[in-house]
């Protein structure tokens, strides 16, 4: 189980290295989650043609949508 | 022998490709040709069949009111805002007064954004993918009715719009000879058909022919703008990849240029502002992160318009002028809103609010649809026609 340590009984100096190096792995931290977000991001472009066809409209849309919302009203009429 | 043949093989594969490619190219030039007679055609139609009474024909949309709603109500339903754009720009050419266009072209801007909105409804089975798609749609929504909101009471009150276009269009129209009129090589590539045409048509009289020839130019510019469209997203795909690959991680300015060069290529803001829906829907980008993208698309799709402008026949400063107002708005709309932190906000906030009401209660993205696109323009038509 890990202890957290007592700050109280930690001296001015190595309070302030601590907080220098909880700062460098929070920067650290947050440029991963940036790195892997860009990731994300750039796997996403990839896939753009996909995603063009998908981003098209159609009849069949507009019809699925009414369907999931008549059935949302009746679920709700039944409750 | 069997070696030079497997060799030849893909040789032969890459100069057919070229060819289909250049077949391609061809065809987006011819479609582009097309897209700028049928403007002409209107233009000249709209002169021949009502004369000086253009004034008198749009008397109803004289108040702005009227011209917005007609504008945004036209576009819902043609789902294309580069098609009512440069319908737009080709009645103004034949003599539609700019005045009366420019709440049109307003109308035209959230009447566009219907398509990404109803592209977003895909999503309704996930309900928190719906939520981020609706909301990634609807930014688009909320960002041009905060547009109108600002603008059109300053273009009422000062013609804010109409003195900037004025001012745009009037240095291609004031050197005389050097100007565009005189050395105008698009409007002498499409002058022979425009003409013949006209001439044709306009033999069954100034009004029959004058109708024929808005109907002929209307259909024309619908359908040249659908099939360019379709073969610059089959053409360009690669080159948006591109654009927007170099836009991931760089902030809103470049997330804004991005828009802008995606919707040049593709020739349409609702191919663009539908890409972003799929992308918010998976998660992968934010909000935030994608309505710089859905701001570009805005600017990007004016330059049909300006294109179309080039080569009308009839008044065609007007038209150029209509043209850079439909620009200016958009640029000044997206400095304005996103350039102020308090109005920025707005258009993602409402969004993220709507997503999320929309998520929970279907019922609230319907009523949204019909009511922003259609019944509110509609009561306010109905309203201002009997005031």
């Amino acid at each position: 189980m890990k202890t957290e340590p007592n700050i109280h009984a930690l001296s001015t100096q190595n309070l302030r290295q601590l907080i220098d190096e909880t700062e460098r792995s929070l920067g650290e931290l947050n440029a991963e989650l940036d790195r892997r977000e860009q990731v994300a991001q750039a796997r996403e472009i990839e896939n753009l043609e996909t995603h063009m066809k998908s981003a098209e409209l159609s009849l069949q849309t507009i019809r699925d949508f009414v369907a999931e919302l008549v059935a949302d009203l009746r679920g709700r009429d039944k409750t | 022998m069997a070696d030079l043949g497997t060799a030849s093989a893909p040789a032969d594969d890459v100069s057919a490709q070229r060819r289909g490619s250049w077949a391609e190219w061809l065809k987006v030039a011819a479609l582009i040709y097309l897209l700028i007679c049928a403007v002409g055609l209107i233009g000249s139609g709209f002169k021949a069949a009502v004369g000086d009474q253009a004034k008198e024909l749009f008397a109803f949309a004289v108040n702005p009111f009227a011209g917005l709603v007609v504008g945004t109500v036209a576009t819902a339903l043609i789902q294309s805002s580069s098609t009512v754009t440069s319908i737009i720009v080709g009645l103004v050419a034949g003599g539609l007064p700019v005045a009366v266009a420019v709440p049109m072209v307003m109308g035209a801007n959230i009447g566009t954004s219907i398509t990404n909105t109803l592209v977003s409804l895909g999503h309704v089975r996930e309900r928190q993918e719906f939520s981020r798609a609706f909301s990634a749609a609807t930014v688009h929504d909320f960002f041009n009715l905060f547009s109108v909101v600002i603008f059109l009471p300053l273009e009422i009150a000062f013609g804010f719009l109409e003195s900037v276009g004025k001012a745009l269009a009037s240095p291609f129209y004031e050197a005389g000879d050097a100007s565009m009129g005189g050395l105008n090589f698009v409007k002498a590539a499409t002058a022979p058909v425009v003409e013949t045409v006209k001439s044709v048509l306009l033999s069954l009289g100034d009004e029959a022919g004058g109708i024929l020839l808005i109907v002929l130019g209307i259909a024309l510019i619908f359908v040249s703008i659908t099939l360019v469209g379709r073969l610059l997203k089959q053409l360009m795909v690669g080159k948006a990849k591109e654009i927007m690959h170099t836009a991931i991680g760089r902030g809103p300015i470049s997330g804004i240029f991005s828009g802008t060069m995606v919707t040049v290529l593709v020739q349409s803001s609702s191919t663009t502002t539908s890409l972003m829906v799929p992308l918010a829907g998976s998660g992968a980008f934010t909000l935030r992160q994608i309505y710089p993208f859905t701001l570009g698309a805005n600017i990007g799709t004016c330059v049909t318009a300006v294109l179309a402008a080039t080569a009308v026949t009839g008044d065609a400063e007007a038209a150029l002028q209509i043209a850079f107002i439909h620009l200016a708005y958009n640029v000044i709309g997206v400095a304005l809103i996103y350039g102020i932190p308090f109005l920025r906000n707005l258009p993602p906030l409402s969004a993220e609010w709507l997503g999320e009401t929309a998520s929970k209660n279907k019922l609230a993205a319907a009523a949204y649809i019909l009511g922003v696109f259609f019944i509110i323009p509609g009561l306010c038509l109905g309203i201002s026609s009997a005031v």
